[in-house]
């Protein structure tokens, strides 16, 4: 069931990963190690372009909930862009937008 | 002359007086009315004509003086009554300084009981039995009858003096005047002043007054008709016409003697009655003077077998806008159907026998609403209509509105009732124009938001399979500014009730869906959830009820609204609705069933819902729908395989499309939903659990769990009447 993978471009200390494919518990445990990795080194911001992802499960947003709080923890910030308008209605039911915000696009994080 | 010392001159009118006094002692007596200007000394001659009259004896005085503020006070029949039984102890016991040493009413009583006999218990009675705050015609009636009464009771002459009575017509005219003190035979001193006050010192033989007044104001319907004969006889109607408005104005505090005047005009020989009527309601057609100029014709010249006159007249007026309930209802039966139906519909409605935005309308409760229907009947369609009726109502509505776009919006309106009408099967009413029309009504002074006045909405709830939700989701459509629209309906405001809805879809009917709606609302009240009082549960239906279904809405008391209702109320607000396909009922489709049986491996979930995305294709669901719908088969294999443990893990689906429902059916072995976590709660105790029926619940349109043995079994349904694209 390999249906997840995402890619990963860090410049000036933020980062973006774009993702691809079903975001499940096993996508979301990846994306969990992937930013804790980067929050080890120089990067703080990070965007997740979830552009290519049409399909989410509660279990997967848990998850991002939980590093989204890991990494504003430790002074940083993480958005998520290019929503389906699905998964925007998934992320306000289950409250997301209270914790990150939610971009169109990857440029729209440097307005800040 | 408003002090007594300098008080001189007057010989003519007290020679007058004294005249008066000798014939009412001769028992002769009648009433007089004194009118001239304001301060030229009226009421200091009666308060000199009461003095000498009280000295002498002979004769009892009443003096009592109609201030504005007297007249228009809530004790004033009391303080009338208090008033007669002072002066008339004072008067018996020969004692004027009682006149100015107010007593309290129980010592009046007992001090008139024990001084004048029959004449003491009488007045005693009057005043234990008006109560404090007694008011209204009938109340001052009875206080001016016990004048009248005494003095039959004790053979004592009394005159009364009345000072300021114009203060009393003003304020009760309307009520007293036409009918009351006309036709009532206890209240000889207003009828007397009523048919004989023509001109100043127009003299009666009914009882024994002198009455005040200032101006010429009042006239009586005989004086009325005289006048107005005179000058269409003399002057011809351009000069009556000029009276008629002159009068207007002189009349403006007594807007029953100008309506008198216009029945006496219209009635005249040789007048163009109807010229003069309609130069009449020009002037009088604004404000006050409007209802009562038009209660008064609708009363008078029917009676004068003039109904060609009397018909366009109404029709005049309810043009212009000057329909009371009455006149309404009045043209309504006068009106032929057939040539106006709208005007009459427009009659019964302000008559209040037909409203805008009830949910039926019951022909047979009014035989004038009848008649008006069976011209619907025949004119529109060639059988009963009420969806005509409340499309002309709406009509009507909208063309009294005041808003600078009612021109935009009667056509608007007419256009979508139109289509509703189009799409109307003929076999039930449905309430959905009743509501689009009162949407219309209440935006009849301002729309949601518009022209600077921000209207609140209420907040609307939904309850989805026993659970309170944030909102009711439709597409494109604010349902909170439709409760807001409605609410007028339900007698409610904002503040004081909790709006509660459900969309219904699927087309079944409704009965057993309403039956649910209610018992979920009742649950959580229950729970306390929701209010336990002061609900307003809202079905909106996506297709009408069957009898079934209506019975079971109006036995729960359930607002009820439908799709057509909505497109209307939509486009008012400028919104879009996807509506369900028009036309006739297609047969079923055959019933298309997929089975699969998913094993407990990571992230298989992805392949029921894949496999549901190909058919959602082949069944040209709009692919946003698709992606809530593959969101909620996800969450329920997840749950599934949650909770069938490891004993058997495998998961069943069923998808199956029958009868414009897409089911989802998932089926786990294993231990029971039987205690669902909270979000919160299991947010706290594992990431990511819990959330699974909260997002199901909100992505399709229903759930239900069913345990069974040895498992569940949850089936999530979707409606693709709005689900289906192209």
């Amino acid at each position: 069931m390999a249906s997840f993978s995402f890619t990963t471009h860090v410049a000036d200390g933020r980062a973006i990963i774009r993702t691809r494919g079903y975001l499940s518990r096993t996508a979301g445990e990846q994306l969990e190690q992937e930013i804790v990795r980067l929050l080890g080194g120089e990067v703080s911001r990070f965007v997740v372009n979830l552009h290519d992802t049409d399909l989410i499960n509660s279990v997967g947003i848990s998850i991002l909930i939980g590093v989204i709080e890991r990494v504003r923890a430790q002074g940083g910030e993480l958005a998520f862009s290019e929503l389906t308008s699905v998964n925007e209605e998934i992320f306000r039911i289950m409250g997301l937008q209270r914790h990150a915000r939610m971009l169109r696009s990857d440029s729209d994080a440097e307005d800040r | 002359m408003s002090e007594p010392e300098r008080f001189f001159g007057r010989v003519e009118e007290l020679r007058q007086l004294r005249r008066e006094a000798r014939l009412l002692v001769r028992g002769q007596g009648r009433s007089r009315v004194l009118c001239a200007r304001p301060g030229s000394g009226k009421t200091e001659l009666l308060r000199q004509w009461h003095g000498r009259l009280f000295l002498e004896g002979e004769i009892f005085p009443f003096l009592f003086g109609f201030s504005r503020e007297m007249a228009d006070c809530p004790t004033f029949c009391r303080d009338f009554v208090l008033a007669l039984a002072l002066q008339a102890l004072a008067f018996r016991r020969r004692d004027p300084l009682l006149l100015a040493r107010p007593l309290p009413a129980a010592d009046l009583a007992e001090g008139l009981r024990s001084s004048w006999g029959d004449g003491g218990v009488l007045l005693a009675e009057a005043l234990n039995g008006l109560e404090p705050s007694a008011s209204g015609p009938a109340a001052l009636a009875r206080a001016a009858l016990v004048p009248q009464r005494l003095a039959a009771l004790t053979g004592t002459r009394v005159l009364c003096l009345f000072d300021d009575m114009g203060n009393l017509a003003a304020a009760h005219a309307a009520p007293l005047w036409p009918e009351e003190a006309i036709a009532s035979p206890i209240a000889p001193v207003l009828a007397t002043l009523e048919n004989e006050c023509l001109l100043p010192r127009v003299f009666g033989d009914v009882s024994a007054s002198l009455m005040t007044f200032d101006r010429l104001g009042p006239l009586s319907a005989e004086a009325a008709s005289r006048l107005a004969r005179h000058l269409a006889r003399t002057a011809g109607l351009e000069l009556a016409d000029r009276a008629i408005t002159a009068l207007a104005g002189e009349c403006a505090g007594s807007p029953f003697y100008l309506g008198v005047l216009v029945r006496a005009l219209a009635d005249g020989p040789g007048t163009g009655a109807l010229d003069v009527v309609r130069a009449a309601a020009s002037a009088a057609c604004e404000g006050e003077l409007a209802r009562y100029w038009v209660e008064l014709l609708a009363r008078a010249i029917p009676d004068r077998r003039t109904r060609a006159t009397a018909l366009e007249i109404l029709t005049y007026c309810l043009r212009e806008g000057a329909g009371s309930p009455d006149a309404g209802r009045l043209a309504a039966r006068m009106l032929k159907p057939e040539a106006d139906v709208e005007l009459a519909l427009a009659g019964l409605a302000r008559a209040g026998v037909v409203r805008v935005g009830c949910a039926r309308i019951d022909v047979d409760a009014d035989p004038v609403l009848h008649d008006v229907v069976q011209a619907l009947y025949r004119r529109e369609f060639g059988r009963m209509t009420p969806p005509a009726v409340v499309a002309a109502l709406a009509a009507e509505k909208v063309r009294a509105a005041p808003s600078v776009r009612r021109k935009l919006w009667r056509e608007a309106v007419r256009s979508a009732l139109r289509g509703i009408l189009g799409a109307w099967d003929g076999q039930q009413v449905p309430s959905d124009l009743f509501d689009a029309a009162a949407f219309l009504v209440r935006t009849g002074a301002g729309a949601v938001q518009e022209g600077g006045d921000v209207i609140t909405l209420p907040q609307v709830v939904s309850v989805a399979s026993g659970r309170v939700g944030s909102g009711v989701s439709l597409p494109g459509l604010e349902v909170d500014a439709l409760a807001w629209a409605l609410r007028a309906e339900t007698g409610t405001t904002d503040a004081d009730v909790a709006w509660v809805a459900r969309l219904l879809t699927g087309g079944t009917g409704g009965a057993e869906q309403l039956s649910q709606f209610d018992r979920d609302v009742a649950a959580l009240q229950m729970a306390g959830e929701l209010p336990a009082t002061r609900v307003v549960r809202w079905a909106i239906l996506e297709s009408p009820l069957d009898s079934a279904g209506a019975a079971t809405a109006a036995r729960l008391r359930l607002s009820t609204s439908t799709w057509p209702q909505l497109e209307v109320l939509a486009g008012r607000l400028g919104v879009a609705v996807v509506l369900p396909p028009q036309g006739p009922v297609t047969p079923a489709e055959p019933t298309l069933e997929i089975e699969m049986i998913i094993p407990r491996v990571a992230d298989v979930e992805l392949v029921a819902a894949r496999a549901l995305e190909q058919l959602a294709e082949n069944l040209a669901i709009d692919p946003v729908v698709t992606g809530r719908l593959k969101v909620a088969v996800v969450e329920a294999c997840i749950n599934a395989f949650e909770h069938a443990g490891v004993a058997d893990g495998r998961v069943r689906l069923v998808f199956s499309v029958a009868g414009g429902r897409l089911q989802m059916r998932v089926e786990n072995r294993g231990r029971p939903l039987a205690a669902l976590p909270s979000p919160a709660v299991a947010g706290r105790e594992a990431r990511g659990r819990g959330w699974g029926l909260t997002l199901i619940r909100e992505l399709v349109d229903e759930v239900a769990l069913e345990p069974r043995e040895d498992g569940v079994s949850l089936l999530m349904v979707k409606h693709l009447g709005r689900a289906v694209h192209g």
